[in-house]
């Protein structure tokens, strides 16, 4: 009793310095580009973004990939801007650039000094609408890709065995193929391709720009209308996109052998994003449960299965509710010494059914709900974060607006009501298990 | 008409005169223990802001002779009565204060038993002498903090992210504190940290980019502090015992070996309760002895057979020394060679021209005697021999010839430009400062960082790569079939 008093004490003192509401204003051109715009004068930066509506859940079998590769074609210039010139005019300013591709999204984002807005919205507006495609770039561009796979993936046996368990865990549906793409795909991949990608989803009525830094709403809109205006929309219809729930298929396991040193155990559930949800509740509790179970070294997988029984060295959980296609709760655990991969699983499985028997103690629920508005808070610290988290939102046709709720969403979220969706969500017809075993064979000395 | 000029001026210094009267007064009275300061120091103090001179009421009229206040970011250092270093950063406008909580005991303090540092870093997360690991992680999390507990080769590090409201930020302080003087060092605990560290070495070399790194340590320190990853070696990992850890701290984490740096929305007064409270405590020591230097050795070629699909590739020698003198032609011709974003040579003509890998870069790592510089790249198997070739032509180019003129241009430009960019972040304001601060750098070069950069010329850049960059010490590490 006491010390639920104390956790609630300490909730309070957190949402009293939550928000002092940072200014946002947002607005859509003509064209359909719309912009949001996050006032922070805290330094003289500015951190400007521009999100494509497309990833690799838009792509279609045999194309897997392009919406990545096409990241990285963006920047082998334009008709005005070279490539070298591009990359040069911002580091010239002090800039940092980059990109990333998701599965909903393609992201591309500058930090540099605020005075120097124009010349990205400059460059941005150019690539958007005249992007060069030469037939020797495709070459050179698609061996950087695969590299990265290889990097990042072919030579990463646990990325590898995660890859293979989402084309379990999804079923063949949007979300079931890697963002970087299969190799053959890559390996098939025409210089065509990527160009009518380009054109079917690179246009301003399918973009978002997102700026937050020390800058004025209005002579950011002002730019925007000047660089980004004349482009014009596309015709394409970009509703398309049907969002439907996934019903329960049934259990899946799969055991993947690999060059690894040690097991590794992957778990999802099948569950909802908030956009295939009219009712937000049941997300912001899966994001609760979450938590609950796995992050943060006083996490229930923490406390019983690391220390407790010391049956895993690591567990660790994800839960990201902003996505297009319904998605998974995971969880990813790695067994200790000669402990066996289904003691872990069973484990595993035991702490989630505990939490659909008994209501989680108010105490605990109030720790976790600290944890996740405190860390909101922290993440303000930075420009990236506050931009591309209006950019995430708005990029799965989401409002914005949102991202201002975020608090009160969570701090809504009764035991009952955490209960009930651990219930109806962390149930075995909707659960996939992927085990990385290692080869046993001779491993070959390294040293 | 003189009479004129002057009766003004005079009424004008006379407002002044009144005006500073008055503030001493109210700081007397609000601050009965301070010394007043020479109206100097206020005005030395005052030039340091480049924006809000009182950002942080009441901040402005307290340094006194024991305490500096540094440049740009207005950085004040003091030392705690047992010694302990404070350098303190205050920031606006958001509730957040960045605690980094340093010692010299590193992986190069780890002696015969290779993983004692990041061991000792662990086990002061297992909670304290008075509660229990779930007891101590449950109070510190629901407290909505962040924290951290890291090895690297020079230190150890214990980080804490706190909102600065007293009723989080209090009791976080109080349990830091506890987990440094009194942390529990069970044996029951100590025995599944150090399984999940084997497991964790074991996991990581799954990776061939480690494989590489390891060798390349392994090989450039080969006899030296610095010779193995952090986390440690298996064989290392398996003799340590719990009394190693205990015999670590007593040795290690003391007074005279630790380094405290914060910054954030918080006044300073209660950054000095912070720190008594947080170092106050912690037992005197003696000064560990400094990290030898790095003997270079003859340039070789190791090949390590690994079964994978790229070969990751690794060439460097150690380079750059605590206050290094050449630091700015080799931050700048680094740069240049290996660093600038899509600008360097090594991006231009390994991954924009032939597409042969995703990353290849040169770094600079600074450490207290040695830092490598050392390329790293990773490309197909059949594409090696390839790859190798060209990075070595254009390390020899850089040494013959130099930078172009525009490639030194964009270069100064970058650095200096994106300066003010590295410190746009509380987190970041704190990073660069405990850098700075740990290894010693003058606190004015953050104010001289531009007039540094934009002296360096092409010819010091040459000179200095030509001597410090030795073609003949180079050691080539490449991991693949």
């Amino acid at each position: 009793m006491i010390k639920h008093f104390f956790y609630g004490l300490i909730a309070i003192f957190i949402s009293n310095i939550a928000w002092s509401a940072p200014t946002t204003h947002s607005y859509i051109l003509e064209n359909g580009l719309k912009i949001i715009v996050r006032e922070d004068n805290r330094s003289l930066s500015v951190s400007s973004q521009i999100w494509y509506k497309v990833g690799s859940a838009y792509e279609p079998r045999g194309l897997t990939g392009i919406s990545h590769a096409l990241e990285h074609m963006m920047f082998q210039g334009t008709p005005s801007v070279p490539s070298q010139i591009f990359f040069n005019s911002i580091a010239e300013k002090g800039g940092k650039q980059n990109a990333f591709t998701t599965k909903d999204y393609t992201a591309y984002y500058q930090t540099i000094n605020a005075n120097e807005l124009e010349l990205i919205f400059k460059l941005e507006a150019d690539r958007m609408a005249h992007l060069n495609f030469p037939e020797f770039a495709i070459m050179q561009e698609l061996g950087v890709v695969k590299e990265e796979r290889r990097l990042r993936t072919d030579d990463n046996p646990k990325r590898l065995a995660y890859e293979r368990f989402n084309m379990n865990a999804f079923m063949g549906g949007p979300y079931s193929h890697p963002v970087v793409g299969w190799m053959r795909d890559l390996n098939n991949l025409k210089i065509q391709d990527l160009e009518r990608w380009y054109k079917t989803w690179y246009a301003p009525n399918n973009a978002v720009v997102v700026v937050a830094g020390n800058v004025k709403a209005e002579s950011v809109l002002k730019l925007a209308q000047q660089y980004f205006g004349p482009i014009t929309p596309n015709a394409h219809d970009y509703k398309a996109l049907a969002s439907v729930e996934e019903e329960p298929v049934g259990e899946r396991h799969m055991v993947v052998r690999l060059q690894a040193k040690v097991p590794h155990l992957y778990l999802g559930y099948n569950v909802p994003s908030l956009k295939a949800k009219t009712t937000s509740k049941e997300i912001y509790a899966l994001k609760l449960l979450e938590v609950a179970l796995g992050k943060g070294r006083s996490s229930r997988f923490n406390k019983m299965l690391v220390r407790g029984e010391e049956l895993a060295t690591s567990v660790h959980t994800h839960y990201q509710p902003f996505t297009l296609y319904p998605t998974l709760l995971e969880v990813s655990a790695c067994p200790a010494p000669n402990v066996k991969l289904e003691k872990v699983e069973a484990a595993i499985i035991k702490q989630i059914n505990l939490l659909k028997e008994e209501l989680i103690e108010n105490d605990e629920l109030q720790r976790i709900k600290n944890r996740v508005i405190a860390n909101r808070i922290f993440a303000r610290d930075s420009l990236f974060y506050q931009a591309s988290e209006l950019a995430s939102l708005e990029a799965v046709g989401l409002p914005w607006e949102l991202s201002q709720q975020y608090e009160n969403d969570i701090q809504a979220i009764d035991a009952k009501t955490l209960q009930e969706v651990a219930i109806k969500y962390l149930e075995p017809n909707r659960l996939t298990v992927t085990y990385l075993l290692p080869i046993e064979e001779e491993i070959r000395e390294i040293d | 008409m003189q009479y004129l000029y002057v009766k003004p001026k005079r009424n004008k210094s006379l407002w002044i005169i009144t005006a500073l009267i008055t503030i001493s007064f109210i700081a007397i009275l609000f601050f009965p223990e301070l010394k007043l300061p020479i109206l100097q120091d206020i005005r030395l103090f005052f030039s340091q802001f480049d924006k809000d001179p009182l950002a942080v009421p009441g901040l402005a009229i307290q340094p006194t002779d024991t305490e500096k206040v540094h440049g740009l970011l207005s950085v004040h250092q003091w030392d705690t009565k047992n010694g302990v270093p404070v350098y303190f950063v205050p920031t606006e406008n958001l509730p957040i204060v960045d605690i980094k909580i340093s010692f010299d005991a590193g992986s190069a303090r780890d002696g015969t038993k290779p993983g004692l540092s990041t061991l000792m870093a662990s086990m002061l997360l297992e909670g304290t002498e008075s509660l229990s690991e779930d007891a101590f992680l449950e109070q510190l999390e629901g407290l909505g903090v962040q924290y951290h507990v890291e090895a690297n080769r020079d230190n150890l590090i214990i980080e804490l992210r706190s909102l600065t409201n007293p009723n989080l930020l209090n009791p976080a302080i109080e349990l830091i504190s506890a987990l440094l003087t009194r942390p529990a060092l069970t044996q029951g605990a100590f025995e599944r940290v150090k399984r999940q560290h084997i497991v964790n070495y074991q996991e990581i070399l799954e990776l061939p980019r480690k494989v590489a790194e390891k060798k390349f340590y392994e090989t450039v320190y080969a006899n030296h502090p610095y010779g193995h990853l952090t986390l440690g070696t298996e064989a290392g990992l398996e003799s340590i015992e719990l009394q190693d850890v205990k015999d670590f701290k007593k040795q290690y984490l003391h007074a005279q070996n630790a380094l405290l740096v914060i910054s954030g929305g918080i006044h300073r007064d209660r950054v000095k309760d912070i720190a008594n409270k947080l170092v106050t405590h912690l037992p005197g020591g003696n000064k560990p002895e400094p990290i030898i230097f790095v003997p270079s050795k003859e340039a070789q070629i190791i090949n390590i057979p690994l079964k994978t699909t790229q070969s990751h590739i690794w060439i460097g020698e150690p380079v750059l020394r605590e206050n290094d003198p050449d630091y700015y032609p080799l931050l700048v011709g680094n740069h240049i060679f290996g660093k600038g974003q899509f600008t360097s040579r090594l991006f231009k003509e390994v991954r924009a021209k032939k597409g042969l890998a995703y990353s290849v870069k040169s770094h600079l790592k600074r450490l207290k005697v040695g830092g490598p510089f050392v390329i790293t790249l990773q490309t197909e198997q059949k594409q090696t021999q390839l790859a190798l070739n060209i990075v070595q032509d254009l390390l020899s180019n850089f040494g013959k010839e130099g930078p172009q003129p525009e490639e030194l241009e964009l270069a100064k430009q970058n650095l200096i430009k994106h300066f003010p960019l590295s410190i746009n972040t509380n987190k970041k304001i704190n990073d660069k400062l405990f850098n700075y601060a740990f290894y010693h750098l003058p606190m004015a070069s953050f104010n001289e960082h531009t007039a540094k950069i934009q002296q360096v010329t092409k010819e010091q850049i040459q000179e200095v790569w030509k001597r410090r960059i030795n073609l003949h010490h180079m050691q080539t590490v490449i991991v693949g079939e």
